[in-house]
């Protein structure tokens, strides 16, 4: 078992409770995110809640141990990728002779065409909000990152 | 070709800012993309106008939801020219302001002060050609972000930050004002759409929601557009921020607000008894306060900030006179007030550049280490002030030919008034240019950085064109009478 | 009963808006100034999430496609226009907190006299 004396909190139920809870969370975003077209709830949601367990991961353990699991240049990638997914699936439309996010294009079914723009569109913004707030969040812990390694 | 030049003028900066940081280890490849992602949007930008100028309005939907259910960008020619005004202060800005960005920051950061600059950008051109509310709310709020990251961005003045802070404050709570408005216009009309809703408007008009909705709506646009006592914020923004960004806040910030609020007088939303009363003396104390505030003022940036502010009363006093040709003279002078006005922020960050300080007891004989930005600085005053053969000569003579006509002589000796107060204060400034005596302190102790060629280059080629449609538009006029 | 039911969200939503308006003016710490900020965006999203009330209106599932099974439905609008404005102010309170981490390096306080005094020099 790892040192504890580096955690910036020592509780052992909160360690023990985190560690079990992580994944749930994590899971809970996900689901979120694929239910995003069917029920409350979509791409900025589900981005929010997977990075709150990333940050929760951060406060219980320190942030470094978190940029160690997920490093910052992924969180980058994954905001960028998110952007890129938007604005590709955005400009699919615009490029075959109709207008920006115009979904008509997938399919010829009209639920179907919605339903795929729509799920690819919350992709893209699930991603992009998660790796948005962790970057936010670890710009905002950015002096004590940089004590830690001093 | 339209439809798809106005899905690349909203996608490209957005594609630019993500490529800004993806390459944010490159500083130099970033600054090529973002330099080339501009100059595609002013082409592009001035493809739309030629367009819009033939042809009638252009609807375009995103997702080709039809209008009630959509939202809609419209094309004409108002709209197009201020999507030229923005990206042509973008572009000039941006390529002036490569050297001073260079000396202000480190390279590394670089990258991300232009992802920042193209949203601010996307934010603004989304302003002007939205024909939704919600939309036109989104679009506030982000390039309003951007630009409280930008105006904090400066390592050589702390204040930059309290300026920032301050203005994120009071440009949200306008913002917030606006959303309101927005909903109760809403719970009456059931559309969001500026056109439908216009539509309804006649028949909802008496209605207290309705009421309170535009004065909200009037609120939160005033307060963004910096109304004379609403206009705090653009003291302390102007005063402190960087001088790479100044020029593009110079031009774009407050006026595009100002042109919002125009085009929605000129559709009809402000058709209350009240507005008759409450425009002209807006106009005339904004103007008035405005002015005596910029003869009395000691920097450099302070006077141009007022004299951003004096345009804003301009702007409302074309729109209390019930001309047929206002809101093509109020769309004229704003382009000509930004195109003026960035030539002259754009000189004056050179000045305090070399003299270490914007107040004018630091800018005494100018004359000596850049003769020919005075010379510019002297033309551009001119056409600032109304002289003919410049730029700003053709609104202001169409304003006093209208007054003439109506023979409200009282407003013209105001409005002549105020037109000579700006070559008081302009001319008191390049008068301690020309004879001013030079701080006895040096300024440096690193050595100066040199000039670039692009920043001359600019300046020259943005005064030549002044002088240009200056003339031509003398040309016109003469043509006409 | 039925004018609480119908008016009680635009009065709560009134008092939050001028409390939170209130506390933007009077406070002199930046960071409760950011608060209110973040109270009175959450007073507008109240307001206009109220405005979509619909007289025994159900919540707009996607059963209630055709409108037989559900009756009238809660109108939507509102409350997906609420999601963009929740996401507006979660990034002006992004770039508030980080503006008054940099102020208090800068100055050393968040404190608004304070900083008036410091900000003259």
């Amino acid at each position: 078992m790892r040192k504890r004396v580096d955690h910036p909190i020592q509780s052992l139920i909160v360690i023990y409770v985190t560690r079990f809870l992580l994944p749930f969370i994590f899971a809970f975003g996900i689901y979120i995110q694929t239910h995003s077209s069917n029920s409350p709830g979509g791409g900025f949601q589900a981005g929010v809640i997977m990075a709150s367990a990333l940050i929760l991961h951060s406060i219980v353990f320190s942030a470094t141990s978190t940029l160690k699991v997920i490093p910052f240049n992924l969180l980058l990638i994954f905001a960028c990728l998110g952007m890129a997914t938007y604005l590709t699936v955005g400009l699919s439309g615009a490029l075959f002779g109709k207008t920006f996010l115009d979904y008509g294009i997938f399919s010829n079914k009209f639920i179907e065409a919605q339903e795929l723009g729509i799920f690819s569109v919350e992709l893209g913004v699930g991603f992009a909000v998660f790796g948005t707030v962790c970057i936010i969040f670890y710009s905002f812990v950015q002096g004590e990152l940089e004590e830690e390694n001093t | 070709m339209l439809s798809k030049l106005i899905s690349l003028n909203v996608a490209l900066p957005v594609l630019g800012a993500l490529l800004n940081v993806l390459f944010r280890k490159r500083p130099r490849a970033a600054q090529v993309i973002t330099s080339g992602v501009l100059m595609l949007l002013f082409a592009s930008s001035v493809y739309m106008f030629l367009i819009s100028l033939n042809s009638p309005e252009h609807s375009y939907s995103f997702g080709g939801w039809p209008v009630p259910f959509g939202i809609e960008l419209r094309m004409n020619y108002y709209n197009s020219a201020f999507l030229i005004l923005i990206v042509g202060a973008a572009l000039c800005a941006f390529l002036y302001g490569k050297g001073l960005l260079q000396a202000e920051m480190r390279p590394s950061q670089i990258p991300i002060f232009n992802a920042l600059f193209l949203i601010c950008v996307f934010g603004l051109c989304g302003i002007v050609m939205t024909n939704d509310f919600f939309n036109l709310y989104v679009f506030i709020e982000v390039s309003s972000l951007a630009t409280y990251a930008l105006v904090s961005w400066n390592s050589s003045n702390k204040n930059a930050l309290l300026a920032a802070f301050h203005y994120l404050v009071v440009g949200t709570v306008a913002a917030v004002f606006f959303l309101i408005g927005v909903g109760y216009l809403y719970s009456v009309s059931g559309t969001l759409n500026i056109s439908e809703f216009m539509g309804k408007f006649q028949s909802i008009k008496h209605l207290r929601p309705v009421y309170l909705g535009v004065c909200l709506i009037a609120l939160g646009l005033l307060i963004k557009s910096a109304l004379f006592p609403l206009h705090a914020w653009v003291l302390k923004v102007y005063k402190e921020t960087n001088s790479a960004v100044l020029p593009f806040l110079g031009a774009t910030s407050h006026k595009i607000y100002a042109f919002i609020f125009a085009k929605f007088f000129y559709l009809g939303l402000f058709d209350f008894p009240i507005t008759r009363n409450f425009l002209l003396p807006s106009g005339l104390l904004a103007i008035a306060v405005c002015s005596i505030r910029a003869i009395c003022a000691k920097n450099l940036r302070m006077i141009l900030a007022f004299s951003g502010l004096i345009q804003v009363g301009y702007v409302l006093i074309l729109m209390s006179l019930e001309y047929k040709l206002s809101f093509l003279l109020i769309v004229l002078q704003l382009f000509s007030y930004s195109i003026t006005a960035l030539n002259l922020f754009m000189l004056s960050a050179r000045f305090g550049e070399v003299r270490g300080g914007y107040t004018l007891a630091r800018l005494g004989k100018m004359t000596y280490e850049e003769p020919l930005y005075v010379i510019l600085f002297v033309i551009n005053a001119f056409s600032l002030a109304g002289f003919p053969a410049t730029v700003g000569f053709l609104p202001k003579f169409g304003l006093f030919i209208d007054l003439i006509h109506n023979g409200s002589w009282g407003l013209l000796g105001a409005l002549a008034c105020a037109s000579f107060a700006t070559f008081i204060y302009l001319f008191k400034a390049i008068n301690i240019f020309i004879f001013g005596t030079a701080p006895s302190s040096p300024a440096h102790e690193v050595p100066l950085r040199p000039k670039c060629f692009v920043e001359p280059t600019i300046v020259i080629i943005l005064t030549l064109a002044n002088l240009l449609v200056g003339f031509a538009s003398l040309g016109f006029l003469k043509a006409l009478l | 009963m039925n004018f609480i039911l119908s008016h009680g969200p635009y009065f709560l939503c009134l008092a939050i808006i001028c409390i939170a308006l209130l506390g933007i003016i009077i406070n002199g710490n930046y960071l409760k100034k950011l608060l209110c900020l973040g109270l009175l965006q959450t007073g507008t999203i109240i307001f206009f999430v109220a405005l979509g009330r619909v007289n025994g209106g159900t919540p707009p599932a996607l059963e209630c496609f055709d409108l037989e099974k559900c009756g009238a439905i809660v109108d939507p609008l509102p409350q997906v226009l609420m999601l963009t404005a929740i996401v507006v102010g979660l990034a002006t309170t992004a770039v508030g907190l980080a503006l008054v981490i940099r102020i208090k390096q800068n100055f050393g306080t968040i404190e608004e006299q304070k900083l008036l005094e410091l900000e003259k020099d």
